[in-house]
């Protein structure tokens, strides 16, 4: 079991969303991470079938999958990043309408309903308008229906958008179980959703993967990068500007404890800290931490 | 497993303690051991017929409802509109009136066609096994079945309620709806998925119009009869929906320009 994807590009009027991108994925979790606009929902899209690549191709099992079409999709599960509801439809009805599409059988399909209702917490509110129910329920009844045709290949954008922490838990617990023998691709900005189940990890950047690899792999590149530093509280403001702050917590004595990226150690009373993939995201991503710095400054000169 | 590969092991087994370096065997069992696997790997899936019968709970009960009140609207104008022109004014008017109905039967299927887009579920849709393709087709299969008891319910009530002739009354109900539904189903088939709506009701109002001006200039063109020659034009537009629709059952681009970047 094995999907190859050979030097995939998209193109959109002017501007490339994917860039020749390959990736061989096994077996297993794997997380594709990437900021917004790094171009993994195109990705996604054209892994799924439903975006036709400009150049390059995709196969499974060493087949192209649009010469497999039908057969693809019936192993193939999908959760897309936005979705929607027929307003009238119940969650049975929708599961039951997603199965008629994948093209269960009457008494696979009421099994199957039984059991993810059941696994996904969602049986209380089977009858009930999904228009109704809360985001972290409605992804819940996403989540389900892609997993209605025991999918042999299961992609997943941004799952946990809109799911409280113990719900995340459980879904990650869920995806490590049901990944043995089977391919799960995880499309996140959230690194957490994959860290701890992802066996591999794919980075995405302005429509190129910058970086491949298990989760120790990738992690490794870290290794001296990442440091704990006391400061006081007073040059909180000062530090911040000038380092990669991934983390702050506040000690005894208006001290704060800082958790920063640099190549070198630049704060007071700095030790060498393990680095995570977290940290990994956010070297690549700097832009993702001076955003929220700059969201802070305001909010405190204001 | 099958009877051939199972006969064939049984005798390679039986020949293996009396010949162990004996590879031949091997040769024959592999291939038909892997067509086996093959076969089985293949999941079971309903068939068309199936995936269309199930979506008539979903989308049946709801289109054919639609359609039986606009039905009775639609008689009760073709009734109201021979009442209030009778005589010789009906033999243009009704025409027109029913030429009217029929591009607006397919009209009222623009939204339904198009629901996908709507609550946002083509993605889900798309990456299903039947995809979108098969679905517009079950849908289209659907409305047409509904749309077909209408027209022939319509034709029915005007032959009872004008004097006109069932010759003219089939004339003036099947033009302009196969007109309609082979311009729907071209849009369907060639354009992008997201501009069906308004190219489809842009259509429409096109065609009502031009039964319009021909009302209001060319009265004429209402007093025509059911001829061959107009049987062989129906016949065209009926076979050119035909190809339109094996093309739409085909396509596999209904996602492109659907998306921003991401």
């Amino acid at each position: 079991m094995k999907l190859c994807i050979e030097h995939l590009t998209k193109n959109f009027q002017d501007k490339k969303a994917v860039e020749d991108v390959s990736l061989r994925i096994t077996p297993g979790v794997w997380g594709l991470l990437g900021a917004n606009g790094a171009g993994k929902t195109t990705l996604i899209r054209m892994i799924a079938g439903i975006l036709v690549p400009s150049s390059g191709r995709i196969t499974y099992d060493g087949i192209d999958i649009r010469d497999l079409g039908e057969s693809y999709r019936s192993i193939f599960g999908y959760l897309p990043q936005e979705f929607g509801f027929y307003p009238e439809f119940t969650v049975k009805d929708y599961l039951e309408y997603m199965a008629a599409l994948k093209g269960l059988s009457r008494q696979k399909t009421r099994e199957k309903i039984d059991l993810l209702l059941d696994t996904l917490s969602l049986s209380d509110v089977r009858k009930k308008r999904i228009v109704k129910l809360s985001g972290g329920m409605k992804r819940r009844v996403g989540i389900a229906q892609a997993l209605l045709n025991d999918p042999e290949v299961l992609i997943l954008d941004e799952p946990t958008s809109g799911l409280d922490p113990g719900e995340r838990v459980r879904f990650r617990n869920l995806l490590s179980e049901f990944a043995q023998d089977r391919i799960v691709l995880i499309s996140t900005h959230i690194v957490s959703d994959v860290e701890y189940i992802a066996t591999c990890n794919a980075i995405m950047k302005d429509g190129g993967i910058t970086a491949e690899g298990t989760t120790e792999e990738l992690v490794l590149e870290m290794k001296g990068r990442v440091w704990n530093g006391i400061i006081p509280d007073t040059d909180l403001l000062k530090y911040e500007r000038e380092n990669r702050i991934v983390n702050l917590r506040n000690e005894a004595g208006h001290k704060i404890s800082v958790r920063y990226i640099s190549d070198e150690p630049v704060l007071p009373c700095s030790v060498p800290a393990s680095p995570r993939l977290e940290d990994l995201y956010l070297w690549l991503f700097p832009q993702d931490t001076r955003r929220e710095e700059d969201m802070k400054h305001e909010f405190m000169e204001s | 497993m099958k009877k051939l590969l199972k006969q064939t092991l049984r005798s390679a087994l039986q020949n293996c303690e009396k010949h162990p370096d004996n590879r031949e065997a091997l040769t024959r069992i592999l291939p038909l051991a892997k067509q086996e696997y093959r076969a089985r790997a293949q999941r079971q899936s309903i068939p068309f017929g199936g995936f269309l019968v199930r979506q008539i709970r979903f989308l049946g009960k709801r289109v054919w409802f639609s359609q039986a009140l606009l039905l009775l609207l639609l008689c009760l104008l073709v009734n109201t509109g021979y009442n209030i022109r009778s005589g010789i004014t009906s033999l243009t008017f009704v025409p027109f009136l029913l030429g009217c109905c029929s591009v607006l039967l397919l009209t009222a299927a623009v939204p339904m066609l198009y629901r996908s887009v709507r609550f946002q579920m083509l993605e889900t849709e798309a990456a299903a096994r039947f995809s979108v393709s098969r679905l517009l087709l079950a849908r289209l299969c659907i409305i047409g079945s509904g749309d077909l008891v209408m027209l022939t319910a319509l034709l029915l009530f005007a032959i009872q309620k004008s004097g006109l002739s069932a010759g003219g009354i089939l004339l003036y109900l099947l033009v302009p709806f196969l007109l309609t539904a082979s311009g729907y189903l071209t849009i369907l088939a060639h354009m992008a998925y997201r501009l069906f709506p308004y190219l489809g009701s842009t259509l429409s109002a096109c065609l009502l119009a031009g039964l319009y001006y021909l009302k209001k200039w060319q009265p004429a063109f209402y007093g025509h009869t059911f001829t061959p020659g107009w049987g062989m034009i129906c016949l065209i537009l009926l076979l050119f929906c035909m190809r339109q629709v094996k093309t739409i059952s085909r396509r596999d681009r209904f996602m492109e320009g659907q998306f921003h970047l991401g």
